[in-house]
């Protein structure tokens, strides 16, 4: 009589023990060939399959009504890979390397770009571009990448706030290591926050150029004063930030006097407030950086003419001039600036003298920054 | 030879399934790092928060246990010593946290501690901390406490069930004779006594593994401490937040050692766990006879009013949060006069998706499809792995039995971000496109929900009779007709548990999904919620939405419970 896995025993063990060996050492084979590290770009293009892969984050002026728009007006359907940051975009990019899973990158700003060109992730496009804002493309200007919106990080403080309680609005970074400030001060992590980072870089430059400090000690005596350090924007400045409109949202906390965000952010509380608000940039010298985001081909990608298509169609009037309405952000189209109405412009200053950084220097040092920044934060 | 081949091919598929993403991401994240596994759990203190992050995961999962214990003892008491009416009906309230999908949890926790929620109103501000909880925080020097106590709580919530589902049937099915005997003698008479000498070694091994699984649970969670403490980091939450920087040759090679070394601590823990929890089930299963709960309850009799008003305080503490979960989807708070007012406005943007990429019908479908890959996949392999371990068994083969007995387990001493950092890492080192591949995620899903399904049918196989088998050959049936018409049968109840289980789990994951999905276009449910939830607020019904896309979660989860529940046997404890 036949049994059902008469068999299993010895040989049974003995096959199952192959099978495990072979497990093992699969992942043993090729693994030098597979992460082989080349320091040439080769440009290289997929085929067009009538769809237009985009990698981006949660961008607001990217709604679907606009994306229904550029669909109808040249017929490429658009397909959204989405990501939590600008940050989230360049690793994503990274760890697809070897197969791209998008034809365009949209959102990397200044403080990421030079990263992804030096890892070859970008690849020339072709668009027909109109006149742009020549300070958008201070941080770069070559084929691989082109912005589309921009404005300047900075810090934000609540003026009732510091009325309150007798201070006077800060004029040097060094002033908020004083007792006064003491955990009334929230920073978005440079780690996992692009405003962050901006800031972080920002102040590089600031204690070069004006202190006798390093700008990692005045990190490390901040949050010796008790700065709040969140991982994202939005916690800074919804929850912590007393100044903004997080007041009415529900887990408002209220702690901080003072959060980095964009300059133009009082312009933004004030379009919502009716011309009011209670929140105003700082404009310290070299405590600002202009952050530029930027729509990039990305090498290996494919649908050449839909991404063209696409960074002409972001960089329409119909399109960039609104970005102030449907992005807070500024346009990069020159001549334009933001709306007069509801107090907008008015709350929103351009910095005099903002930081200046070169690209090649952040993709440099960046991660060494973040390292250091960790070390004297203790934070993410 | 054939069955032969019949018997491991599936097994070999199925262990490659979990081993190959997790070898793959390793080699992965050791050829990045250049240092091995071990050598990266010592050099987690290279990163600032990791010590504060293994520090803060031990006590809370202590904690979390201890907690849950306190709170789930003496229901589970009561539960099993009194005669209650709709028993069924109060398990089923009291197992329903644990068949929540966490994000839906950590929701429903976050409408329970919101502003204008039951316990802000009544002066228990956890989420603000203001008040009482303000004033405890200060008198106990611990910073952000009602995030910890709300953290604690929501993990008691969760695993309250288990506690139950553990030690209950040990209480309601031990025979009256053996505690009315003990009585009689005279270190008996003492209720002190009773407790040390009698119920603590009945009760010693349900109790302790309860105990483990809650610190299992609460180690890994990673949903409930995202949402409701932010301020505080865990192995789990630490991994996941960083982890999409890690892999990456060249680049931020500190989070590929964090993950490195944070997963292998994890990994040790979690197997060093199971493994206590393993022996200890074992011994339980031989130790002693067992009666039939309705006796046992008989001779207790009907609950007073001590027992009546706790066990509906836990039903209620149990419903609670799913409640007001629901409420908070239609109660939209107007942020020009800080009221309230009714709407449903919510549920038309939520399913409209206006505020995301994907509408709650989008993320529904992805989310089924997942689960029904899921289903498939998990209940195809864990039947025929089940198969072989229950026919090597028969076959006097315990040792081999045994081994891939124990390899079937091994997803379950691993995490979803563990799980999910391994698939997302592993397969693109062999096969980076598959990055793009729609079905990616069912791969995670059926790791995670495999080992259930193996724990499901393996017993069930074991009880059905083997004469029936004879019966089937003496009929003349093949063995393609004593299985479809034997063996599937029979088998039936046990597989559309196992199946809607598959099911709900992966409805409801959320750590591998999130770690997968955070970063592709197939949004499910929760990662759907989780999105919500992160977006400014500016707009007032970002909150609303989430809870109403929550809600449609909780009730797909559900109905898939009940049909879990109308097949299950009630006769015995654990999962």
């Amino acid at each position: 009589m036949s049994h059902a896995g008469e068999d299993i025993g010895g040989n049974e063990l003995i096959r199952v023990g192959f099978l495990l060996v072979l497990i093992f050492l699969a992942p043993l084979s090729g693994c030098l060939s597979m992460h082989s590290i080349t320091d040439e770009c080769v440009i290289q293009n997929a085929s067009d399959d009538g769809t237009l892969t985009i990698v981006t984050y949660d961008i607001l002026a990217i709604s679907e009504d606009v994306l229904t728009d550029f669909t109808e007006q040249t017929g490429y359907e658009v397909n959204i890979l989405p990501t939590d940051d600008a940050g989230g975009i360049l690793e994503k990019l990274l760890l697809t390397k070897e197969a791209p899973q998008a034809d365009l990158a949209l959102g990397l700003d200044n403080t990421y770009l030079q990263t992804a060109l030096d890892n070859c992730l970008l690849a020339p496009h072709s668009a027909t571009l109109p006149d742009l804002d020549p300070q958008s493309l201070t941080p770069y200007s070559g084929e691989m990448a082109v912005p589309f919106d921009q404005g300047y990080v900075c810090l934000n403080a609540d003026i009732e706030a510091l009325e309150a309680n007798n201070i006077s609005f800060p004029t040097t970074l060094e002033e908020l290591t004083d007792d006064a400030w003491k955990g009334r001060t929230a920073f978005p992590s440079p780690t996992t926050s692009s405003p962050g980072r901006a800031f972080m870089t920002a102040t590089i430059d600031y204690f070069e150029q004006t202190s006798t400090m390093s700008a990692m000690e005045w990190w490390g005596a901040m949050a010796d004063n008790d700065a709040i350090f969140t991982t994202g924007w939005t916690e800074a400045y919804e929850v912590h930030y007393s100044g903004g409109y997080g007041v009415w949202e529900p887990g408002y906390i209220g702690d901080a006097w003072l959060t980095v965000s964009y300059c133009h952010s009082p312009g933004v509380e004030a379009k919502y407030g009716g011309n009011y608000t209670i929140s105003k940039a700082i404009d310290i010298d070299h405590a600002s950086f202009l952050q530029v985001e930027s729509a990039a081909k990305v090498n290996g990608g494919g649908s050449a003419a839909a991404v063209d298509a696409f960074i002409e169609f972001l960089l329409s009037e119909e399109i960039n001039k609104n970005m102030p309405e449907n992005n807070y952000m500024y346009s990069v189209l020159e001549g334009e600036d933001l709306p007069v109405e509801n107090g907008y412009r008015h709350h929103s200053p351009i910095p005099s003298n903002p930081a200046e950084i070169s690209s090649e220097r952040i993709d440099a040092e960046m991660e060494d920054w973040l390292m250091e920044w960790r070390d004297a934060t203790k934070a993410l | 030879m054939k069955s032969a081949v019949g018997h491991s091919v599936p097994v070999a598929l199925y262990l490659g399934l979990i081993l190959v993403p997790v070898l793959l991401a390793l080699d992965r994240l050791i050829f990045v790092t250049g240092s091995n596994p071990i050598e990266a759990m010592f050099q987690l203190d290279e990163h600032p928060l990791a010590i504060e992050a293994v520090r803060f995961t031990f006590l809370q999962a202590t904690y979390s246990a201890i907690l849950t214990l306190v709170i789930g003892f003496p229901i589970a008491w009561w539960l099993g010593r009194y005669e209650w009416k709709h028993i069924g009906l109060i398990r089923a309230a009291l197992t329903l946290p644990f068949v929540t999908p966490t994000v839906v949890a950590a929701m429903g926790f976050l409408a329970l501690i919101n502003e204008g929620g039951i316990l802000a109103s009544i002066g228990i501000d956890l989420r603000n901390e203001t008040g009482i909880i303000g004033s405890f925080s200060s008198f106990l020097g611990i910073e952000h406490s009602g995030q910890i106590i709300a953290l604690l709580l929501a993990h008691a919530w969760f695993n309250l069930a288990l506690v139950i589902r553990f030690v209950e049937p040990k209480i309601a099915t031990l025979p009256p004779r053996y505690e009315e005997a003990f009585r009689m003698l005279p270190v008996g008479t003492s209720p002190l006594e009773r407790l040390l000498r009698f119920w603590w070694p009945m009760l010693r091994t349900p109790i302790l593994s309860a105990f483990v699984f809650t610190f299992i649970f609460s180690f890994t969670s990673f949903a409930l401490v995202r949402w409701l403490a932010p301020e505080f980091w865990t192995i789990e939450s630490l991994m996941a937040i960083e982890g999409g920087a890690a892999g990456i040759p060249g680049y931020r090679e500190d989070v590929s050692l964090l993950v490195l070394g944070g997963a292998t601590l994890q990994g040790i823990v979690l197997l060093a766990a199971l493994g206590l929890a393993g022996r200890w089930q074992q011994k339980q299963s031989y130790e002693i006879e067992l009666v039939s709960e309705h006796h046992a309850r008989k001779n207790i009799g009907k609950p007073g009013l001590l027992q009546r008003f706790g066990i509906l305080s836990s039903c209620l503490f149990a419903l609670a949060p799913l409640f007001l979960m629901v409420l908070s989807s239609v109660r939209i708070r107007d942020r020009t006069s800080d009221s309230y007012r009714w709407s449903t406005e919510a549920w038309s943007y939520a399913f409209d998706g206006n505020l995301t990429y994907a509408s709650v019908p989008d993320a529904l479908t992805n989310s089924l499809v997942y689960a029904i890959g899921c289903l498939l996949v998990s209940c195809i392999l864990g039947f025929f792995v089940a198969q072989t371990i229950h026919s090597l068994e028969e076959k006097n083969k315990p040792k081999l039995a045994r081994l891939i007995d124990l390899l079937s387990m091994l997803p379950l001493a691993l995490s979803g971000v563990m799980v999910g950092l391994g698939v997302l890492l592993g397969i693109l080192k062999v096969w980076p496109a598959m990055f793009s591949w729609y079905a990616l995620p069912i791969i995670p899903h059926a790791m995670l929900t495999t080992p259930f399904v193996v724990r499901i049918l393996l017993p069930a196989m074991r009880e059905i009779d083997s004469d029936y088998e004879e019966a089937g050959k003496i009929l003349g049936y093949d063995g393609g007709q004593r299985f479809f018409r034997i063996k599937i049968p029979l088998l039936k109840p046990h597989l559309v548990v196992a199946a809607a289980l598959s099911m709900a789990f992966s409805l409801g994951e959320f750590g591998a999904s999130w770690i997968l999905l955070r970063s592709g276009a197939w949004g499910t449910l929760p990662v759907l919620v989780d999105q919500l939830m992160s977006r400014p607020k500016y707009f007032q019904l970002v909150e609303p939405i989430a809870m109403a896309t929550a809600t449609v979660l909780m009730c797909i989860t559900f109905l898939l419970f009940v049909i879990a529940e109308r097949f299950r046997s009630h006769q015995g404890g654990g999962f």
